[in-house]
């Protein structure tokens, strides 16, 4: 239960009381029942322990690369032990006595990965090793990777992930022959996959343990942003080397559908839009993949970069039958036609695009689907009293006749008057819909 | 359950020693060539790039130092490593030869080979059978204000060579310092 939900039920159980709908024992039980995630996971002490921390731990990495010449070997490498033995202290200290303080077990779990860091270069710069960054974070990686196990660490988990998908990019060689750099790393893509194990599986740890915390939702965050990372450097490489955008789009698409359905049914933690991570980002690459294909040129522009055929490869058959999957729960769990059909129905809508010879029709066929999507969009949030529903279709028609009007041959001062009357017309719509919500609760 | 807490006690134990063991032993194995390894001098060019974490250091092209001679016919194919057999000499001290079998002695460094000579070469007993490779360090850190100043200083006095102090044994190296003659590199910044 969020906090708000909490505060809400804390307000009106006495009234409950009085009305005797609830009984006094009763109504202590549904507030107990409740408390414990109100008070230990969704604190602001966990934020505000975590940012210190990890200010605290990024500071003394900044200071020690100021490289101070003054100190001598001797002393360094003390300064190396000192401060990896204190990080360790200090998380055992808290494990052993303060392990009911969430926060400072979060923040003791970043410093500890931190300070592994902090040593590590210290190392490195007084003794001057070489090889690559990716090296160097490589090894960070490989002996941090208990420590948001052992504590346990959201903090330590997240900037592990961070730390993965830096390695992960270095270890891309046809990225890194793209981009000019010389960043790879000495572990095989094998074991950086299977290192990617540990995290996913702290993840799912986290979800079954405390899927409300504060903490396990800044992991989906970065779950969720690093893995979309992952996925659009890899089909951004395999897009470049076999030049079919078509394919590529449908791909995307499908990955786009699946980060929605997986935040729909089990990934969000909360009914507000930053509690729903894979949901947002799953549904704005959606609406972007959607408007791209709107325009008049869009037809010629995926000929021009479509020019090997199409054909089917494993990503692309995983991703379908993962999309099939994620479907049939979501049909079974939802039983009615979803307000946001369009967004989970955009892969099917691609693959007619695509299969479609006639560019014209193609052009007709997606955005007729996009305004009945959004008119959907709209008739639902209105039966249902959602503004956010309602604004997102209109939004969505509006761009697409900017796009429209945009591909068009009319002059800036037409283009600037009709931008201007659309954003009127959206204001004013808005404010009607919302006087008639008013008038009717 | 209580089993459960001593073995995560048990792994928490584990992974601080492992932490602190890597980091021993690496300051053990460097110390130990810092103090017993063999000197030498190698002509290096420093530039001036940036680490977020380790700091500023200046990235070093040795001269003489990325190719040489192989008399050996049994090349082993695809490999990436090899040993380079370093000597003495007046003016500088170089790479005499590469070879792919651990050498004995301390006088020779382990390196990374990214070309290796056609074996039809080598059996002809050819002058180009070279084998191309880099050394395992490439940089030298410096403290954050030095380090720009001293690639700086060393484009405007272009007569002036720089010498990587390397300390070698049993095959691994380490950079002991950067020389301008017989002062280190960061007092002659610092003395200009």
């Amino acid at each position: 239960m969020s906090k708000e939900n909490y505060q809400w039920l804390e307000k009106e159980l006495p009234s409950w009381v009085r009305e005797e709908l609830v009984s006094e024992a009763s109504a202590q039980v549904l507030l107990r029942r409740y408390e414990g995630e109100k008070s230990s996971q969704r604190s602001s002490g966990i934020a505000f322990s975590l940012l210190g921390f990890a200010l605290v731990g990024l500071g003394i990495i900044s200071i020690l690369a100021y490289n101070w010449d003054e100190l001598g070997h001797l002393e360094r490498t003390l300064l190396a032990i000192m401060l990896l033995v204190g990080a360790q202290g200090f998380a055992f200290w808290v494990k052993r006595y303060r392990s009911s303080d969430v926060a400072l077990l979060e923040g003791s779990g970043v410093l500890w990965f931190l300070m592994m860091g902090a040593s590590l270069a210290i190392i490195g710069q007084t003794y001057h090793l070489g090889g690559t960054l990716s090296d160097f974070l490589s090894v960070w990686l490989l002996l941090s990777l208990g420590i948001a196990w052992l504590l346990p660490s959201c903090g330590a988990a997240f900037f592990q992930i961070i730390l993965w998908t830096v390695v992960w990019l270095g270890s891309r060689s046809d990225f890194n022959v793209l981009l000019d750099v010389h960043t790879s790393s000495f572990l095989s893509p094998w074991m950086i996959a299977l290192l990617a194990c540990s995290w996913l599986g702290f993840y799912g740890m986290q979800l079954k343990r405390a899927k409300e915390a504060n903490a396990t939702l800044l992991l989906s965050w970065a779950i969720a942003l690093c893995v979309f990372v992952v996925f659009i450097v890899d089909v951004g490489m395999e897009a470049y080397q076999i030049q079919n955008m078509r394919m590529t789009l449908t791909v995307c698409a499908l990955f786009f559908v699946i980060y929605y359905l997986a935040g729909k049914l089990y990934l969000s933690q909360g009914e507000k839009a930053w509690q729903r991570p894979f949901e947002r980002i799953g549904k704005l690459g959606i609406f972007i993949l959607l408007l791209a294909h709107v325009s008049f040129n869009t037809e010629q522009w995926l000929i021009h970069f479509s020019s090997h055929s199409t054909h089917s490869n494993g990503l692309m058959i995983t991703l379908t039958l993962i999309f099939g999957v994620v479907l049939a729960l979501f049909i079974r769990k939802e039983k009615r036609v979803p307000s946001e059909v369009l967004v989970i129905a955009t892969p099917i809508l691609l693959f007619i695009y695509g299969m479609v010879q006639n560019g014209a029709v193609a052009m007709i066929f997606i955005n007729a689907s996009i305004i009945l999507g959004a008119s959907w969009m709209i008739f639902c949030g209105a039966k249902e009293e959602k503004i956010g529903l309602i604004n997102q279709g209109m939004l969505l028609i509006a761009l697409v006749i900017w796009i429209h009007f945009m591909d068009a041959n009319f002059d800036l001062v037409a283009k600037g008057i009709a931008f201007i009357i659309t954003g009127i017309l959206f204001l004013v719509l808005n404010a009607l819909i919302r006087r008639r919500f008013k008038a009717v609760s | 359950m209580k089993q459960m807490k001593h073995l995560l006690w048990g792994f928490f134990g584990i992974l601080c020693v492992l932490q602190v063991g890597v980091i021993g032993v690496q300051i053990w194995s460097y110390e130990r060539i810092l103090k017993e390894g063999e000197v030498y001098y190698f002509n290096v060019l420093p530039l001036d790039p940036y680490d977020a974490f380790r700091g500023r250091y200046v990235t070093l092209r040795f001269e003489n130092a990325n190719k040489a001679p192989t008399n050996e016919t049994d090349i082993p194919e695809n490999t990436s490593k090899a040993y380079a057999i370093l000597e003495h000499n007046e003016n500088n001290d170089s790479i005499k030869e590469i070879r792919f079998s651990k050498p004995k002695g301390n006088d020779f460094l382990e390196v990374n080979v990214y070309s290796l000579p056609y074996k039809s070469t080598v059996q002809q007993d050819d002058a180009s059978h070279f084998v191309y490779f880099s050394l395992t360090f490439d940089r030298f850190y410096m403290r954050e204000d030095i380090a720009p100043q001293a690639e700086k200083l060393l484009r405007v006095l272009s007569g002036v060579k720089v010498k990587a102090k390397l300390r070698v044994l049993a095959g691994k190296g380490i950079i002991e310092d950067l020389m301008v003659g017989e002062t280190s590199l960061s007092h002659y910044v610092l003395e200009q």
